[in-house]
């Protein structure tokens, strides 16, 4: 009875470290991914109002400021951008604006993506054929 | 609607919101997005930002909740202890009670948003609106059947809007009080997008 209370302790230990270590697992979700390559695409001039602007015109519905920020906040968190201020103007109140860049952790997470993907699409009848 | 539009952006600021964010929604403005668009980010802004506080810091939050019943207890023993004696009886409906009677919640609620804020520096709004969403859930819940009873009564005999209209008198005056005496511990500071990364 004795082994048997410590192999039960033994699974409760196991199981919640599987619950702990999965928030760490670096997947990207559908808006992560949204956000990444519009930063991407972006390039240098990636800042708030041409992300979310081209997001919008991508997706055909209205982003939300707030909601953008905190992805790239929850990107930068993983490092898969950085960002840096830039100049500010005063059509900005005199506020700078806030640059972000992908980094070669982003980068790599967004090619990785990419291939789970396509490896996921591969071979499905269903998605055969019509415009991409 | 400039007017609308100068309350928005000092929403903006009041609450812990990036910077870039921040200019962002002032240069949309600028380049001519309507009013209604800009206090639609504005305040999915704020609450995106308040949820994301209150989600990441739930020990920091908690310990709000308990400065605030801690605060409340204190300021109810002195009330009972010093003040409830010294308050002219009558209805809680009459003129003068219910004066004094909102007068004293004012007084306190604004001690207790104070203290809350003051407290937890870092997120003084989060922290707030977790006090007071847990005072407004205990309120619901000692008030329910009378509110309830109230509103169903006040549809046919006006007789009882007056009783309803003093409940919801003392609860808008909670939240009014709470959110000043936040905003007057001055406790605010911008944060940047790598202040939050770090927490």
């Amino acid at each position: 009875m004795f082994r048997e209370g410590i192999e039960c302790t033994r699974r409760f230990d196991y199981f919640f470290y599987i619950i702990n270590e999965m928030p760490k697992a670096n997947y990207l979700g559908e808006f992560e991914l949204l956000v990444m390559l519009t930063v991407i695409r972006l390039g240098d001039g990636a800042y708030g109002v041409p992300i979310t602007r081209e997001i919008e015109e991508r997706t055909g519905r209205e982003a939300a400021f707030g909601t953008v920020y905190v992805t790239l906040e929850r990107l930068q968190t993983k490092g898969f951008v950085r960002s840096e201020l830039g100049d500010a103007t005063p059509e900005r109140g005199g506020r700078a604006k806030r640059y972000f860049r992908a980094t070669s952790m982003g980068l790599r997470e967004v090619r990785e993506t990419k291939r789970r993907l396509i490896s996921l699409w591969k071979g499905l009848p269903e998605l055969q054929g019509g415009t991409a | 609607m400039r007017h609308s539009r100068t309350v928005a952006t000092w929403l903006l600021e009041q609450s812990r919101i990036d910077i870039g964010l921040t200019g962002d929604l002032l240069e949309e403005q600028a380049n001519g997005r309507p009013t209604i668009w800009y206090w639609r980010q504005v305040m999915v802004a704020v609450a995106v930002s308040i949820w994301g506080d209150i989600r990441a810091h739930k020990v920091v939050m908690l310990g709000a909740v308990m400065t605030g019943i801690g605060a409340e207890t204190v300021l109810w023993g002195l009330y009972n202890a010093f003040v409830s004696s010294w308050l002219p009886l009558g209805p809680m409906t009459s003129l003068v009670p219910w004066t004094i009677n909102l007068l004293i919640i004012f007084v306190t609620q604004i001690a207790t948003g104070w203290l809350i804020a003051r407290t937890h520096r870092k997120h003084p709004m989060p922290a707030l609106l977790a006090f007071l969403t847990f005072s407004l859930t205990w309120w619901a819940y000692q008030n329910f059947s009378l509110i309830r009873g109230l509103a169903v009564d006040s549809i046919d005999q006006p007789r009882f809007r007056i009783y309803l209209f003093y409940h919801l008198s003392n609860l808008f005056v909670i939240t009014l009080s709470l959110f000043l005496g936040a905003l007057l511990s001055g406790s605010r500071k911008s944060p940047t997008v790598d202040d939050r990364a770090e927490e």
